[in-house]
């Protein structure tokens, strides 16, 4: 089973595709989290996902934008698609019936 | 250079040249203020260097050889260092060499027996430590210098000239008396200290771990080859820590028996201070079981 910071990492880099490197990621997560990520836990994270064999890295090219330094650039495997579907699913089942809910009256927190 | 600047080059050097490139990339890109990217690259660098500590090897580094064989190494260098720093006075001081009993050539043998052992030792000590710490050496090195320091280093040299003087109360106010002439010398003799204790200990210790970093092996002969040398420095070392106590007692024609440790105690240290060199046979020997047990490829 998948942590919930594993799951936003693979959520951020299912969304942004070809494009899904550390800094963006980190943008990502931040932006629908409207919470702080750190470098610390973006990379150790990308480590253990990598480890487990959820993603797969590789150095892409340098820009200038970056002073000239590469992007780690990121993947899902279709190891990691299942887990996070696993994860997602097992969310959604377990959310039924929870006060908070979407649209769910008469919901008591 | 600004400081965050040269903070974030020195503090990226504890990661991958990849990973280096990558989360310096990601601060410029961010546009980070200096102070904050170089808290988060601390945590990156901690949280990675707490990641490598989750294997039972760099623990081994860490019980096994610097606090061990840290201190029985200290131990037995600050032994042999008292014998070479008393020759070093003497010559200075008057010319000729220091005599503690023994005859000119026990004199040297066992000054050049223990300085070779101090130095074996060390380069095992850390070549071991290099290889079971792999990423962690910089912990555990640092705590292996640390011990250095304080055991027989620069602090190891105020604490013993401390005692020195708390068993000798009564010659403080001489001292003290004579301190302005006698601080030259005193930071002279400081220096020789740690210049051999630097040699003996630190520097081989220190070669030994860049050896195991720089990822090379020793091969079967070399293996033995230290394994043998080890073997034969302990026991002369222990043989030879017996002269001074049989030359004290030859010379007061039996009268007086300083006592001291027997053969016994004295090989207890050096047994400790061996056993990286039994790690590494243990190694060869289980690698050489496994490449016996594995199937031919015809």
């Amino acid at each position: 089973m998948l942590g919930e910071f594993e799951y936003l990492l693979l959520a951020a880099t299912a969304r942004l595709g070809a494009e899904a490197y550390g800094a963006a990621i980190r943008l990502e997560i931040e932006n629908f989290t409207r919470r702080n990520c750190s470098i610390g836990a973006l990379y150790t994270t990308l480590d253990r996902l990598e480890e487990k064999g959820l993603i797969e890295t590789w150095m892409g090219s340098a820009t200038r934008q970056r002073g000239g330094r590469s992007k780690r650039m990121v993947r899902l495997t279709a190891t990691g698609i299942k887990a996070a579907t696993e994860f997602f699913q097992a969310v959604k089942r377990s959310s039924i019936g929870v006060p908070w809910e979407t649209n769910r009256a008469g919901g008591r927190l | 250079m600004k400081l965050g600047t040269w903070l974030i080059g020195k503090i990226t050097r504890a990661l991958e040249p990849d990973l280096q490139d990558a989360v310096v990339g990601d601060v410029t890109e961010l546009k980070m203020r200096d102070s904050r990217a170089v808290c988060e690259l601390l945590g990156l660098v901690l949280r990675r260097q707490a990641s490598l500590w989750k294997t039972w090897k760099p623990w081994l580094g860490l019980v096994g050889i610097v606090g061990p064989v840290g201190v029985f190494l200290s131990h037995i260098c600050v032994g042999v260092l008292g014998g070479l720093f008393m020759q070093v006075l003497s010559y200075w001081q008057f010319g000729v060499p220091y005599s503690s009993g023994l005859t000119e050539a026990q004199e040297i043998e066992s000054l050049v027996c223990g300085s070779l052992a101090v130095i074996c030792f060390s380069w095992v000590c850390g070549f071991v430590l290099g290889t079971l710490s792999g990423d962690t050496v910089y912990v555990n090195g640092t705590l292996l210098c640390l011990m250095w320091f304080c055991l027989c280093g620069p602090l190891g040299i105020l604490i013993s000239l401390a005692r020195l003087l708390l068993n000798a109360v009564h010659l403080v106010p001489l001292l003290l008396s004579h301190a302005p002439g006698l601080v030259p010398e005193f930071v002279f003799f400081a220096m020789v200290h740690l210049t051999l204790v630097t040699f003996l200990f630190l520097i081989p210790s220190l070669a030994g771990m860049q050896w195991a970093r720089r990822g090379r092996k020793l091969g079967i002969q070399d293996t033995l080859l230290l394994a043998a040398t080890a073997a034969t420095l302990t026991v002369m070392v222990m043989w030879m820590g017996g002269w001074r106590q049989e030359a004290l007692e030859k010379w007061s024609e039996g009268k007086w028996n300083p006592g001291g440790p027997s053969w016994q105690e004295r090989l207890v240290p050096l047994l400790v201070v061996n056993w990286p060199v039994i790690y590494l046979l243990a190694t060869l020997g289980v690698q050489h079981l496994r490449r016996k047990s594995k199937p031919l490829n015809t």
